[in-house]
């Protein structure tokens, strides 16, 4: 990361296929995790590992995510933040459904439908809301009081 | 209740076991999603993200099936109508707004994959001997 927190992204990727253009195959430890040597200063900011085999079939290098800590709550409040935006909007059409999906890589979205079920959301002006991702979805129904 | 006095019901569902299934018989206009043509934004070679409309059906669609609403059929939409209209197989028709929840922490690393994962895509494309030179090679990283 740059000094202001963000990702000199320039960089790695300069690194990286500098990296690639360079490196020795046959001298490369085998399918096993292993830092990238010292001058690649980038990489090494971001504590950047790779993988390697060798293969018979076409491959592309890719950089992926790797294990790490999150907290259920943030996405959850994530979540209501997004509601409130989509609430104070108006729509044609009737009835209004709203359809949050989490995609958020960083996090296990249904760890943080087990903080928002039992919490009360208030989800006007939409008739029905769903929340979720494609393994599990909370979907709170209005019930219109009738007098 | 919420704060209109109206009855709040809120039902978890967790996916079918034949949900990729049921996703391949929900319909984009008409036709069955395992038959729709992905609509990217760019080339997919390198950069497989989807445009905002069809992400927005998918979502949709996604959370449709989850839920246990099969065989909509989905149509994009401009405001100010919501995003998208569905078609359900009761026969009813609904408007459905949708968003992406996603954290800025993650959002930002996210878009960072994104650029590096298409800046090697690019580079093996464009540069021939990097693309001889990876033949028969598996490798991957990963950020800490």
């Amino acid at each position: 990361m740059t000094t202001s927190g963000e990702y000199d992204r320039d960089a790695i990727l300069r690194e990286f296929l500098d990296f690639l253009r360079s490196v020795d195959f046959a001298a490369l430890p085998v399918k096993e995790f292993a830092p990238f040597p010292k001058q690649y200063t980038a990489l090494e900011t971001i504590e950047a590992r790779f993988w390697y085999a060798p293969a018979n079939y076409w491959t592309l290098p890719r950089f992926q995510a790797r294990a790490h800590a999150y907290a259920p709550e943030s996405l959850a409040s994530r979540v209501v933040q997004t509601l409130q935006d989509k609430r104070v909007k108006r729509y044609a059409g009737s009835p209004v459904w709203l359809a949050l999906y989490m995609t958020d890589m960083l996090g296990v979205p249904e760890h943080s439908l087990d903080v928002l079920h039992g919490v009360q959301v208030d989800f006007s002006p939409f008739e029905k809301l769903l929340v979720g991702d494609q393994r599990a979805v909370l979907v709170y129904t209005r019930h219109r009081r009738t007098n | 209740m919420d704060t209109e006095g109206d009855r709040i019901a809120v039902v978890r569902h967790a996916a079918p076991e034949n949900y990729s299934e049921l996703i391949a018989q929900t319909m984009y206009e008409g036709v069955e999603l395992q038959n729709v043509v992905h609509d990217f934004r760019n080339d997919p070679r390198h950069d497989a993200r989807f445009t905002q409309p069809y992400s927005e059906r998918n979502a949709v669609g996604y959370l449709l099936v989850t839920a246990g609403y099969y065989k909509a059929n989905l149509f994009s939409e401009k405001p100010p109508l919501p995003d998208v209209r569905a078609e359900l197989a009761d026969g009813t028709t609904v408007y459905i707004e949708t968003a992406e929840v996603i954290e800025s922490p993650s959002a930002q690393f996210e878009g960072v994959l994104r650029f590096l994962n298409v800046g090697i895509a690019r580079a093996r494309d464009e540069d021939s001997a990097l693309d001889a030179k990876l033949n028969g090679h598996d490798l991957n990283a990963e950020r800490g």
